[in-house]
């Protein structure tokens, strides 16, 4: 394909510029519909995306094109490989960026690792993970315990 | 998603915010979506208002297997080392049963949104346990079923109905007889 050598040019939030293959950039379904639209001739800035942020999509991005004719296995292995070596943090700002740019394959492979933090945790445990505020009243909470209270009681 | 540039750390660094119930609905319920309805229900309903709200607009879509391995929690894998009900001692088996239906009113009760997408349960119940399925359906019944409401791998016959409501969401209920007993079906179709 010719077109797979047209570069496209990219500005994360921080100024960082980097140029992508335009095969690899339409990964982003929101690039893709930009370079439809004629509007990705120029630099396309991304307000919310930092530079480091924006180099790990490109990578999981070009990782998906390069792997087009490796087997489904691998790249579910490639893609584990890549998401466990994400910290908590740089996975909410994956999960952001992916969404953003429409990248639908990359927005699921982050949501599932979240998914898989969560299985196996109690609710206290999954709340000092993410760090999530339990901001019920004491009321609030009484009538949560109540309703559990019933659940149990009636296998009696 | 708005994200001031104050907010933003580096890769690695330390961080006690939560950035996770900022994310958006849609994302949200996407990630929802990959934890089995049963277990999602029971530990993210109770976090905070936040998320306790997303399953107010959430169809979910209940599936309780007590014959097959279960993926929540200890008392799942508890369940996978003994599924056959049919050698066990009497009171063995009634402790299973009571366990088995404790669970399901637990999720059932702790569910806060108003629809279920589809609703499922199987397992080994015996005669006593049909006041509780009557109790599911009851409780299942005022939220809006939308798809299969289904209660199969009974010990006894079917149980003798509540009273049913016309109702316009629920496409089909089916209630299955099992072991040792005439196989009975009773579908209701709306």
């Amino acid at each position: 394909m010719a077109s797979t050598l047209k570069k496209i040019i990219l500005k994360s939030c921080d100024g960082k510029i980097l140029e992508v293959e335009e095969a690899v950039a339409v990964q982003s379904q929101m690039i893709k519909n930009m370079i439809e639209d004629d509007c990705a001739n120029e630099e396309i800035p991304l307000p919310d995306i930092t530079g480091e942020i924006l180099s790990m999509i490109i990578e999981y991005c070009k990782m998906h094109v390069d792997g087009e004719n490796n087997s489904n296995n691998e790249l579910i292995a490639r893609d584990a490989d890549f998401i466990t070596r994400v910290d908590l943090n740089t996975l909410y700002y994956l999960i952001v960026a992916a969404n953003f740019l429409n990248v639908k394959s990359l927005l699921d492979l982050t949501c599932q690792r979240v998914a898989d933090i969560i299985k196996g945790k109690s609710p206290e445990e999954i709340r000092l993970t993410f760090n999530i505020k339990n901001d019920f009243t004491p009321e609030e909470e009484e009538e949560i315990r109540k309703k559990n209270a019933w659940a149990f009681d009636y296998k009696d | 998603m708005e994200l001031p540039n104050s907010k933003m750390l580096k890769h690695g660094e330390k961080d006690t915010s939560d950035r996770i119930s900022e994310l958006s609905d849609y994302v949200l319920v996407k990630i929802l979506s990959f934890l089995p309805s049963e277990e999602a229900v029971l530990k993210t309903s109770f976090l905070s208002h936040r998320w306790k709200q997303l399953w107010e607009s959430l169809p979910v879509s209940f599936n309780f297997n007590g014959l097959m391995p279960v993926r929540c929690g200890a008392y799942a894998k508890s369940l996978e080392k003994s599924n056959d009900y049919r050698h066990m001692k009497v009171e063995d088996r009634k402790g299973k049963i009571c366990k088995f239906v404790g669970w399901v009113n637990h999720v059932l009760i702790a569910h806060q949104g108003s629809t279920i997408d589809e609703f499922r349960v199987r397992f080994y119940l015996d005669k006593d346990s049909w006041g509780y399925v009557d109790k599911w359906i009851e409780i299942a019944m005022k939220k809006k079923i939308t798809n299969t409401y289904k209660i199969d791998k009974c010990l006894s016959k079917v149980p003798k109905m509540v009273h049913w409501p016309p109702h316009m969401y629920l496409k089909e209920l089916e209630v299955t007889g099992f072991l040792g007993q005439p196989m009975e079906t009773e579908i209701i179709q709306a």
